[in-house]
């Protein structure tokens, strides 16, 4: 499975949850949160990052958490939590998985306000554990901070995302706020920007046309008791997504083959009868040659013609 | 001869049904003159009324045809699997199945949740089942066509075609 059928197959269910909890999300813009969830439906992987099969991002991903790994781009704060992260990977929420994949940016305050205003739908307190121990997630991401670049970094208890780490471009703001973290992005021109200047940690390719605006990467239950469970309805959830997923590809593929097979036996059909008309006009020429200058009495003759083919042979 | 089976194997229904097959007979169903293709989507209102079923073969061979539903009560949890829809015997051949008995009368599809697949299935027959020596099944519900063509040893199938039918909004019901 590549990234982009991940992402496909994850998206509807989660329209559907983040739709749900917009209006108990409190997002200020709360009543444009339908209209940007509805505009996220199309959506468009990086080139770069779609082709990548979920593994691959694994593996680089477990390559960035080797020690050796960490030269280059790389700041002191991301050394610190190196130890730190080794443990986390094993827990991490579908969420963080496309963050870090590059797949989802959160927009910056500004952009949320606009365009989703919205729901910052609620995080399980499992979540935010776990972002809390591993800064990474956001560390790890390039997530420079610019001065310029609108960078507000609301991350204080958590300091994920030191700004100072920065090499100068802003490529992830992070806010968090009561409970509900929201993550903030690039648009496009820092991000290109980012990957240009700097070629480092970061996934998502400079021809991303715009990185996705997802609210709610990391969503807030306000309860921590059903966190389990929650977390379990999401995973069947998510099976039962793929699984129908793969039932109505398999039903549009069976409706094309079954249109093919139809089109072939057609058009043989076609050129047979387009053969056999041939034949009678050439024998209709051999017999009559006077009445090829009359068609009605050519086509009056059809039947006639017929029979004398099939006698000959 | 193999790509008549192909749509058949992709949508499942050569699998999560009957069992690979060559078929021998050609059969065409349409519902009023909408001819049914495998994978076809035909809304419940149009399929109210038994499809007519025309098959190819002798007229002294007879034929057992069966409408079935793998897909009750929902696709994702299809815990009736299969519901009978429909079951005609003594169909001969180079006729329609109005031409046969009907052991179950025909019931049009009416899919609570998601995309269901209608199969139809056609069994060529040993010998006419005369009456008492076919017991239909009691309920529709948990069908097993299979089962059902073991027992009656009515072998592998001589033709299938299938559609999709989708429960639809309350506003398109006429």
């Amino acid at each position: 499975m590549n990234m982009d059928e991940l992402l496909r197959s994850i998206w509807t269910a989660e329209e559907c949850q983040a739709m749900a909890s917009a209006s108990g999300a409190a997002a200020p813009g709360g009543g444009a949160a339908e209209g940007g969830l509805q505009r996220q439906g199309s959506l468009t992987l990086p080139r770069t990052l779609s082709i990548k099969t979920v593994d691959e991002v694994w593996r680089a991903f477990e390559r960035e958490a080797s020690p050796g790994d960490t030269g280059g781009g790389g700041s002191g704060g991301r050394g610190e939590q190196q130890p730190r992260r080794q443990p986390t990977l094993g827990e991490m929420t579908l969420e963080e998985f496309l963050v870090r994949a590059g797949v989802v940016r959160e927009n910056p305050a500004a952009a949320a306000a606009m365009v989703a205003a919205a729901a910052a739908p609620p995080v399980a307190p499992r979540s935010i554990q776990a972002v809390n121990n591993s800064s990474i997630f956001f560390g790890n991401y390039g997530a420079a901070t610019d001065a310029a670049g609108a960078g507000t970094l609301g991350f204080s208890p958590v300091g994920i995302g030191d700004p100072t780490m920065g090499n100068g471009l802003v490529s992830g703001v992070a806010g968090m706020g009561g409970g509900a973290i929201t993550v903030a992005s690039v648009d496009t021109s820092v991000g290109q920007m980012d990957s240009v200047g700097k070629g480092d940690g970061d996934l998502s390719s400079p021809m991303a046309p715009v990185p996705y605006p997802f609210e709610g990467v990391i969503r807030g239950r306000r309860t921590g008791g059903n966190v389990e469970k929650v977390v379990e309805r999401r995973q069947r959830r998510m099976i039962k997504n793929r699984e129908s997923a793969a039932r109505s590809r398999a039903r549009k593929q069976a409706y094309t083959m079954e249109l093919e097979a139809e089109v072939q036996k057609l058009k043989e059909q076609n050129m047979e009868l387009q053969k056999k008309q041939e034949e009678m006009m050439e024998m209709q020429k051999i017999l009559f040659p006077d009445m090829q200058k009359n068609q009605v009495i050519y086509f009056g003759q059809t039947s006639v013609c017929d029979s004398i083919h099939l006698s000959d042979t | 001869m193999a790509r008549f089976v192909d749509p058949l194997v992709v949508g499942r229904v050569i699998g999560e049904v009957v069992d690979l097959f060559v078929p021998s007979i050609s059969m065409t169903a349409a519902y009023g003159d909408r001819d049914i293709s495998n994978g076809c989507l035909v809304r419940p209102s149009a399929a109210e009324y038994p499809p007519l079923v025309h098959i190819s073969g002798r007229r002294n061979d007879l034929y057992t045809l069966i409408m079935t539903d793998p897909d009750a009560p929902s696709p994702s949890d299809p815990s009736m699997r299969e519901y009978l829809h429909w079951l005609v015997v003594n169909i001969p051949g180079g006729t329609d199945a109005s031409k046969g008995e009907e052991m179950v009368e025909y019931m049009g599809p009416r899919p609570p949740v998601g995309i269901h697949r209608y199969v139809l299935v056609l069994f060529e027959q040993k010998a006419r089942f005369v009456d008492g020596a076919m017991m239909p099944p009691a309920e529709r519900p948990n069908f097993n066509t299979r089962a059902f063509a073991a027992h009656h040893h009515l072998g592998l199938p001589t033709a299938v075609v299938y559609f999709n039918s989708q429960r639809e909004p309350a506003n398109r019901r006429r």
